[in-house]
């Protein structure tokens, strides 16, 4: 009955506390967005709004549900921000990207009632190129969207059409004026500079309405999007034949893969990258307040960097020397990236032998995640990220480490909790936050095409350690991981045993992570052992095979990456799961 | 390692008591015993009378709440260096059956993990003591077998070799003929039997042995939380029946 009366204890605990919780969390919010009079129309990102709020004029309100300086990538959808959804009487979104992702919500929380998808109505007028949503950087198409715009407003509210023609009208005349500033501005630009290079495809309509030509980008996609083992390379090779001497970063890619991907590219070639460029956020932080001084900002910052007198690239292209074959290793952020791939494969696989054996091997998730939260954390409190999620990767290690030896709950279930309970902080933390200027996803998911040298030689470093320590003590992990009980028996420290390899595990986990990416973090962990298992009768044969598979799949995927244009990291995971695929199929029962 | 191994001090248990977590009733009450190389010592008891917890505690992996433990002069839950001079064979082990190990595998790794340094790997004497104890126990057609292949009482003879591949000075084995028939129980006893006459102390726990083992003991303790008999294991055994075991 006692056990009974505890668990009775600690449901109403915790009820109680989550009540306090939430109390806390909602008090001071309560009111509601919603003005007594006038429209309440609310949008995704904050560029949108401020156009649209041009339109609607003291007629209502306009809010953006990102706020403005945040990347709409790490948005959380608040309950707050989804009553503001609910109570608005129109949702405009453009739709494309992770901003799509808001019209979607918006969709399910009205009930598809008086949800915009601003590409529709842009897409009607027949200004759409290809496909790419970044329309507003062209003045003239921010006044055909406010005229759309208008249409949409008088139809829900009739009363106030003559009053939203006229301020279309008005904000036509005005984006006219900004046209003629922004040409005015960059037409100090040489005809032979008139070159843009970006992190993705945001300045389309900007350079076919002023004259510019846009050489290179790393991706034209919109949305989600891993680089591949090639991109750096093509952007390199843009970059050397077009004579391009500065890359322009949009401030929306601040901290993200691609940027990383750029910088890397940028630093090999002896270039310059500058930012920002404002696309679908300004940052009033920066005295960017809006839409027309975010125009203007960009049209300063093309003309600053392009008018210089400097001479041009001195990069040369050293194809033609390099077998084909080896072409990927043209560069040598290429290196860089093999490297940190295949030192990060053989200490994750090398510890995820042991981990499996011990039946740990969801650990990485737990540590991903926990990681995930150390990394929010770190930013809000503008630490470093390395820091940041190493301490949380340790503190998941601890707490994991700890329960299980204090309780006989199975290691499996205490890493579910862990890793549930650390990915819900890190999106409390977000959303608490209201999302971060930064993708804290694209910190930690790193990729192998862009690895900086301090990182490459971090993962060195690491491997080095993870190696040195498998190697001295296996004989007493191997009987630790297999029979913990006996280990005690025979007087080892199984408490300093235990603690270590959770700590390596940890480690391993988060400096992999920010060096090669996610997947190819937990693959590693997982599918080289998972294989070797199969393939090995012995101990000392399992642990050689799990490394010789995950160093194998680290070089052969990285190949393979370049030359099928594909993201290396996924790569080589698929390449070891065909190896284990192979080792299932020819797995035979004595 | 300098160890006292005079005769009665090879282990001494002293007023021993046990509580395992809020469990208000002590798993062992004020045991004590003492007991000498060259002997060979059969704990008896019904289930929950608490053999496995005083195999435990005199392995070092449980410490009791009051009194004391002498493994060859040293303290085994202070002092975790002592535990490899014992042989220590669990009635339920932890071992994941389905790590990739064969059986001279599982032999071999105790010996190495205590006793083999990181950069030479196993030496001459390590696999002659690993090979010489599979064969002692009968395993030696089955040595390269997984483990996961084995049958019970072939992983009981194993689990039983490689604790003499560590050729220690005390024998701890908690049901060690639990699962084995009587064969592998026959050529375990001889095992057993010649280290005793090596000068090993053997302490073994026993349910139920059969009749023809029972007088190689030379005595037997009857335990029931406290020791509530002790003596020459035929009288210890039909005071236990009498009292109501079986």
């Amino acid at each position: 009955m006692a056990s009974f009366r505890h668990v009775f204890v600690v449901i109403i605990g915790a009820l109680i506390v989550s009540l306090m919780f939430a109390y806390v969390v909602v008090a001071g919010e309560g009111q509601s967005a919603r003005t007594d009079e006038g429209l309440l129309i609310v949008t995704s990102i904050p560029v949108i709004a401020d156009i649209i709020g041009e339109i609607v004029g003291d007629r209502g309100v306009v809010l953006s549900i990102v706020e403005p300086g945040v990347n709409v990538n790490t948005y959380e959808l608040t309950p707050r921000d989804s009553t503001i959804i609910a109570e608005a009487d129109l949702f405009f979104y453009v739709g494309y990207g992770a901003e799509e992702a808001l019209g979607i919500y918006a969709s399910a929380i009205r009930g598809g009632e008086g949800v915009v998808r601003i590409l529709d109505l842009m897409d009607e007028r027949g200004v759409i190129i290809d496909g790419n949503p970044y329309f507003w950087m062209n003045p003239l198409l921010a006044a055909v969207m406010a005229e759309e715009v208008g249409k949409v407003l008088s139809s829900i509210d009739p009363e106030g059409s003559e009053y939203y023609l006229e301020r279309a009208l008005k904000f036509k005349e005005e984006m006219e004026r900004l046209d003629r500033e922004i040409a005015s501005i960059l037409s100090k630009v040489p005809e032979d500079k008139r070159k843009l290079v970006t992190v993705r495809d945001t300045m389309r309509y900007f350079a076919e309405r002023y004259g510019f030509e846009v050489v290179g980008y790393v991706t034209a996609r919109a949305g989600t999007y891993e680089p591949s083992a090639r991109d750096g390379v093509e952007l390199a090779k843009a970059i050397v034949s077009n004579g391009i001497t500065v890359v322009f970063i949009e401030y929306e890619e601040a901290g993200t893969t691609l940027r990383e991907v750029v910088e890397t590219v940028v630093d090999e070639l002896g270039i310059e990258s500058v930012g920002f460029i404002y696309v679908e956020t300004y940052d009033p932080s920066r005295g960017v307040n809006g839409y027309r001084d975010m125009m203007l900002e960009n049209a300063r910052l093309i003309a600053k960097s392009l008018s210089g007198s400097e001479a041009h690239s001195s990069v040369m292209l050293a194809g033609g020397t390099i077998p084909i074959p080896l072409e990927p290793l043209e560069y040598k952020f290429m290196w860089r990236g093999l490297l940190a791939l295949l030192a990060s494969m053989i200490a994750a696989s090398l510890v995820g032998a042991f981990a499996v054996l011990r039946g740990w091997a969801i650990f990485g998730d737990a540590l991903s995640h926990g990681a995930l939260a150390g990394l929010v954390v770190a930013y809000l409190a503008g630490a470093g990220f390395y820091l940041g999620a190493l301490s949380a990767g340790l503190l998941v290690a601890l707490i994991v480490a700890s329960v299980e030896r204090r309780t006989p709950l199975r290691a499996d279930v205490i890493i579910a909790v862990t890793f549930a309970t650390m990915l819900s902080i890190a999106i409390l933390l977000l959303s608490k936050a209201g999302g971060a200027a930064i993708s804290i996803e694209d910190v930690l998911f790193a990729d192998v095409t862009a690895v900086a040298p301090e990182i490459m030689y971090r993962t060195l470093i690491l491997s080095a350690i993870v190696v040195v320590f498998a190697v001295v003590v296996r004989y007493q992990l191997m009987m630790y991981v297999i029979e913990p009980t006996m280990a005690a028996a025979l007087g080892l420290r199984t408490g300093f045993i235990h603690y270590a390899l959770l700590t390596l595990l940890a480690l391993t986990i988060v400096t992999s992570f920010l060096a090669i990416g996610y997947a190819p973090t937990i693959a590693s962990m997982m599918i080289p052992p998972a294989a070797a298992y199969l393939l090995s009768r012995r101990p000392g044969e399992f642990i050689v095979k799990s490394v010789a598979i995950a160093a194998l799949s680290a070089i052969i995927g990285f190949f393979v990456a370049y030359y099928l244009d594909t993201n290396a990291g996924a790569t080589a995971v698929i390449i070891a799961a065909l190896i284990f695929a192979v080792a299932v199929v020819s797995y035979k029962r004595i | 390692m300098k160890v006292e191994v005079r005769g009665k001090s090879a282990c001494i248990v002293r007023n021993v008591t046990v509580k395992y977590g809020s469990n208000p009733h002590p798993a062992l009450e004020n045991v004590s015993f003492e007991a000498s190389l060259g002997e060979m010592v059969m704990i008896a008891g019904p289930n929950g009378g608490g053999k496995s917890t005083l195999l435990k505690v005199i392995v070092g992996l449980v410490k009791p709440v009051k009194g004391n433990v002498k493994v060859l002069g040293r303290d085994p839950f202070k002092d975790p260096a002592i535990r490899r001079l014992i042989g220590y064979v669990p009635q339920i082990t932890d071992l994941n059956l389905s790590a990739p190990l064969t059986l001279r595998d599982l032999v071999m790794l105790p010996r190495l993990a205590i006793k083999s340094s990181p950069w030479k790997g196993p030496r001459k004497e390590d696999i002659e003591s690993v090979e010489r104890s599979i064969k002692e126990l009968g395993l030696e057609d089955h040595a390269d077998k997984r483990i996961s292949e084995l049958s019970g009482g072939m992983l009981a003879r194993a689990l039983i070799a490689r604790v003499l591949a560590l050729d220690p000075i005390l024998y701890v084995m908690d049901e060690p003929f639990e699962s084995m028939d009587w064969e592998s129980e026959e050529i375990t006893m001889k095992v057993l039997r010649r280290e005793k006459e090596r000068g090993k102390l053997i302490i073994v726990s026993e349910h139920h042995i059969s009749d023809d083992h029972i007088d190689y003991f030379d005595r037997t303790l009857l335990l029931k939380r406290r020791i509530i008999a002790e003596g020459r294991p035929r009288d210890v055994i039909e005071v236990y029946r009498r009292l109501g075991g079986s």
